[in-house]
């Protein structure tokens, strides 16, 4: 406690205005003094995450009051209002810059931008201030006085003007980023928002503060032939121009595209995004070049110490300059290339396949942070539009096309004036059940699309959040369709059994199972699997990718021709027995209708469902298989023991792991989850069939396998290069698919050389095929692979 | 080498805040300590020497209700004297904490946050029977995912938690 007290009397408070000071010395003490001993106080707010980062005064690593012992007097006594030099003005923006993408690169505000005294004193002006208005924002600091400030009339120029608009533009786009952050972002993981309680211009006009930058342009080339040299002038114009550009980029949210309808170029609206790729690549090229200039004193860890400060002193971060730049350059270009993709969608098939290949694939930790949220904002607006589209289309109808291309088109179910006449009452019910339904869906594609531009990992989380909702969606559609199928005859039959056709329920089981696949799938990328819970995945995907494929070749299949056999025989068959008059005619017009809008689209879905769908997952399931029969290779061959799991597995099992790992689809009700023992009866570790034949039978097999499943990649890879046959599904220009399924390919004729390398091991080794690794000759090795779902498992010789 | 757990007295919690600060590079104010080491005394273990009272090493856990539906162990920090190193002193402390913790508390799972690119931390957690369940992204202040380990010790682990009863109903 004297410790303590005397630490206080260190401090030296120097409580001159009583008025505003309340010395609380004693009654601090007489407080502790009631803690017994071993007690944690807190408030119930206080949570761990908060300790962690809690400030502990007189502790060096800890409170930031200490840094006023750190910091030099120099960077305490920074004056910003000093005039400047070209050259300390191209180095500040140009750090300025590098802080910016060091912040998007996972960092915070406190240790980045708000490090440079230019910006912190501009906010400070600005958030005290009433008028919020952009006089106030000044570069000078009230606490500090120099006397001569120095420099020539330029130099004051320069920071008067020049200086103040760089720094205004830059924290109006910072506030920005801020405001993407906190409505999409997820706090600290993407970005972190801690602003040190500065406002960052929120209330000042984006339109002043651009003509800020603009005019500031025109100065400069106003005075080009009287000061400088024109080099730094021409670099400082480009500083800003850049700038100017990253405060455009806004107006992306207001633009409109619809998909289906002719398209507008957009590129003469995003040129600035192209723009600023080109002066970053032609003229600016790097950030460094002008660094020895930062005048000394104007970046620090002053913030830290000077403003409300709810975390612990840390070190400043900066990334390195060259990377700074690239991320900079693929900030616009990524944009740039997003937007133009998107605007050059016109079907909902390629919308699916643009989301799934060309956002949602790659929302890596090389995509831009800022982009990523910025798309989703422009993909999805406030009232639920889709890319702003003015027509109509939001979530729900975007559900309903996704529907319609997966096997729901002109089912009768959706068209309700075609149900057969019922009393009011119950017509009422049914459309609300109906309705319910429809909302449900619309959620489940707002979390699913919304996820899209999610980091991998936490998509992964939310897939398997949203795979509940699936299955419990699956159980109250097939309640629904059968309800009103078999009470009211509401909805169609299947040609040939009649039996209902439920196309509803049929799209959410295969959502589900696609989504279960990408969820078991995305394990291996994210390398959340040990090399002894492969083949239970692999096994697992290939159950669940065969039962999809049983889904898209049957039900599904027969939904889509029981409507083309009904719209052309059935319909025509109706229509003969009608008597001629105006019902006839009618009927033969709906027909007529039917058959040239309906028919073929319906011929579309089915060719994209059998030549792309099933295939695809017809290859995962081959793949995967093939993979299982390797792993059983290996197991009899003793490289790797599929019933063993951890070496000192003493707390838990194999089963409890393969149990805890499969927890995110213990609760679905169809598919069941296999057990434990299904999975171990599946892999036909029969010890004691060990035998040469059986080893080479299984051998041969697995190859057999591989090299099926790389015929169907590149039967797959064919239909998607043949342009007139997919050009309809897949926009032009996007690769994304076609990459998917080159390394897909791949990776299958790496496994087919894996296996023969191992048959050519066992070939050697007589004694191989039972004892071949009883003394630990060989070990497996995971390793990345050519496609992000399967890594590469290798039999290496143990040196 | 001596194991034992923390006595409660100010010099040994001196002693293991100042082994922890010096070797993890996050600092930790001295709240951190004492919520750990006051309210699971049970669940620090230290471990010195036979012949020098000097401390190697440190183990700090706790156990609480998750979602009110599981009891979770979770493992906070782990320190080694880097000199000490290599002496399967970790893994003891693991194994006690994880013994001790199904004893006193019958825990249903136990878990902890590990760098993904500290290699020797996974292979020793995973040799114990720990499974990655999560990725985190940029988990640590150095940009750095993290895995969230799970050792699954009764059926509740492996159950999602919307089908488990609240504890104590």
């Amino acid at each position: 406690m004297n410790n303590i007290k005397d630490g206080l009397d260190d401090l030296n408070l120097n409580l001159k205005d009583p008025d505003n000071y309340v010395d609380i010395t004693d009654l601090l003490f007489a407080s502790v003094k009631s803690i017994e001993n071993h007690q944690v106080v807190k408030s119930k707010y206080f949570d761990l995450l908060e300790g962690t980062r809690a400030v502990e005064t007189d502790n060096i690593r800890l409170d930031t009051g200490m840094l006023r012992y750190e910091l030099s007097e120099e960077e305490l006594a920074f004056d910003p209002s000093l005039p400047i030099s070209v050259k300390s003005m191209i180095a500040v923006m140009d750090k300025l810059y590098t802080l910016l993408m060091s912040w998007l690169n996972n960092s915070s505000l406190p240790v980045t931008i708000l490090s440079c005294r230019y910006v912190q004193t501009i906010l400070q002006n600005y958030t005290a201030s009433v008028t919020k208005s952009i006089d106030i924002c000044s570069l000078s600091d009230p606490r500090i006085r120099t006397e001569n400030k120095g420099g020539n009339e330029f130099e004051k120029f320069l920071s008067e003007k020049v200086l103040k608009a760089f720094i205004l533009g830059l924290c109006k786009y910072v506030g920005f980023v801020l405001g993407v952050g906190t409505s999409i972002l997820y706090e600290e993981e993407d970005l972190t928002t801690r602003n040190m309680d500065l406002d960052f211009l929120s209330q000042l006009d984006k339109k002043s503060v651009l003509e800020e930058i603009r005019s500031a342009i025109f100065l400069i080339n106003d005075k080009k032939d009287s000061a400088g040299n024109l080099i730094d002038l021409d670099n400082l114009i480009y500083r800003l121009e850049i700038l100017h550009k990253m405060n455009e980029i806004e107006s992306i949210l207001k633009l409109s595209f619809e998909i289906e309808q002719t398209t507008y170029s957009i590129k003469p609206t995003i040129a600035f995004l192209d723009e600023s790729v080109y002066i970053l690549q032609t003229q600016i090229k790097s950030l460094s070049n002008y660094r020895s200039y930062i005048p000394p004193g104007s970046f620090s860890k002053f913030v830290q110490l000077d403003l409300n400060n709810k975390s612990i002193t840390t070190e400043l971060y900066e990334l390195d300059t060259t990377e700074s730049f690239n991320n900079l350059v693929n900030m616009f270009s990524q944009l740039n290339e997003s937007l133009l993709k998107s605007s050059e969608i016109s079907n909902y098939y390629q919308f699916q396949n643009f989301i799934q290949y060309e956002i949602t694939n790659n929302m890596n930790s090389t995509f831009n942070v800022f982009v990523r949220g910025l798309f989703q904002l422009f993909l999805i607006r406030d009232n639920k539009a889709i890319m702003g589209s003015t027509r109509g289309e939001n979530i729900l109808t975007v559900t309903q096309k996704m529907m319609e291309n997966l096997n729901t088109i002109d089912s009768q179910i959706f068209d309700v004036n075609g149900w057969p006449d019922l009393k009011e009452p119950i017509k009422q019910d049914i459309l609300n059940k109906f309705d319910q339904l429809l909302n449900d869906l619309e959620s489940i594609s707002y979390h699913t699309l919304s996820n899209s531009t999610n980091n991998r990992c936490r998509q992964r989380q939310l897939m398997s959040r949203g795979l509940l909702v699936w299955d419990t969606l699956q159980v109250a559609s097939e309640n629904f369709e059968l309800e009103v199928w078999e009470n009211f005859r509401i909805g169609d039959e299947l040609e040939g059994n009649n039996q209902p056709s439920l196309p509803i329920s049929s799209y959410i089981y295969y959502n589900k199972l696609s989504l279960m696949i990408d969820i078991l799938f995305r394990g291996f990328e994210l390398d959340l699997y040990k090399i002894f819970e492969a083949p239970q995945i692999y096994w697992y995907i290939s159950y669940l990718s065969q039962l999809a494929l049983e889904l898209l070749q049957g039900r599904i299949r027969h939904q889509l021709e029981s409507k083309v056999q009904y719209l052309t025989t059935g319909l025509s068959k109706k229509i003969k027995k009608l008597k001629a008059g105006d019902k006839k005619e009618k009927m033969k017009k709906l027909q007529q209708e039917k058959l040239t809008h309906v028919v073929p689209k319906i011929n579309l879905t089915i060719q994209y469902n059998e030549n792309y769908l099933s295939k695809l997952f017809e290859g995962y399931f081959r793949i995967t298989d093939a993979i299982k029969i390797y792993f059983s290779l290996l197991h009899f061959v003793k490289v790797i023991d599929l019933l063993k799991g951890p070496p000192k597995s003493k707390y838990t099992s194999l089963e409890n792991i393969y149990n805890l790992r499969m927890k995110p689809f213990s609760s679905i009700g169809v598919p069941s989850l296999p057990t434990f023992e299904h999975y171990k009866s599946a892999i036909e570790i029969n010890e004691t069939n060990v035998t040469k034949e059986n080893v080479r039978k299984i051998y041969s097999h697995c190859l057999d396998e591989f090299n099926e499943a790389k015929n169907i990649f590149r039967d797959l890879l064919e239909f998607i290069e043949n342009k007139k046959l997919s050009g309809y599904y897949f926009l032009d220009g996007c690769s994304g698919n076609e990459e998917w399924i080159k390394a897909l390919k791949k990776t299958c004729i790496h496994y087919l050389v894996e296996v023969k390398k191992l048959g050519k091991m066992l070939d050697e080794d007589n004694a191989a095929l039972t004892t071949a690794n009883d003394k630990k000759k060989y070990d497996l090795e995971l390793e990345t692979g050519f496609h992000i779902y399967f890594p590469k498992i290798t039999v290496r010789e143990r040196s | 080498m001596n194991f034992s757990t923390f006595n409660q007295t100010a010099e040994e919690f001196e002693e293991i805040s100042a082994l922890i600060s010096s070797h993890l590079s996050e600092p930790y104010s001295i709240y951190v300590y004492w919520f750990f080491l006051n309210t699971w005394p049970e669940y620090c273990i230290t471990v010195r020497l036979e012949n020098d009272p000097k401390l190697v090493g440190v183990i700090i856990s706790k156990v609480e209700k998750h979602r009110d539906v599981r009891l979770r162990g979770y493992i906070g920090m782990l320190v080694i004297d880097p000199v000490h190193r290599g002496k399967g002193l970790a893994s003891k402390l693991v194994e006690m904490t994880i013994e001790r913790m199904i004893q006193i508390d019958n825990v249903d799972e136990i878990s902890l946050e590990t760098e993904v690119i500290n290699k020797g931390a996974l292979k020793l957690y995973e040799s114990l029977g720990f499974m990655r369940t999560k990725r985190l992204y940029r988990y640590y202040l150095n940009t750095h995912d993290a895995f969230r380990l799970i050792l699954p010790i009764t059926e509740k682990s492996m159950k999602r938690v919307a089908f488990l009863p609240a504890l104590g109903t």
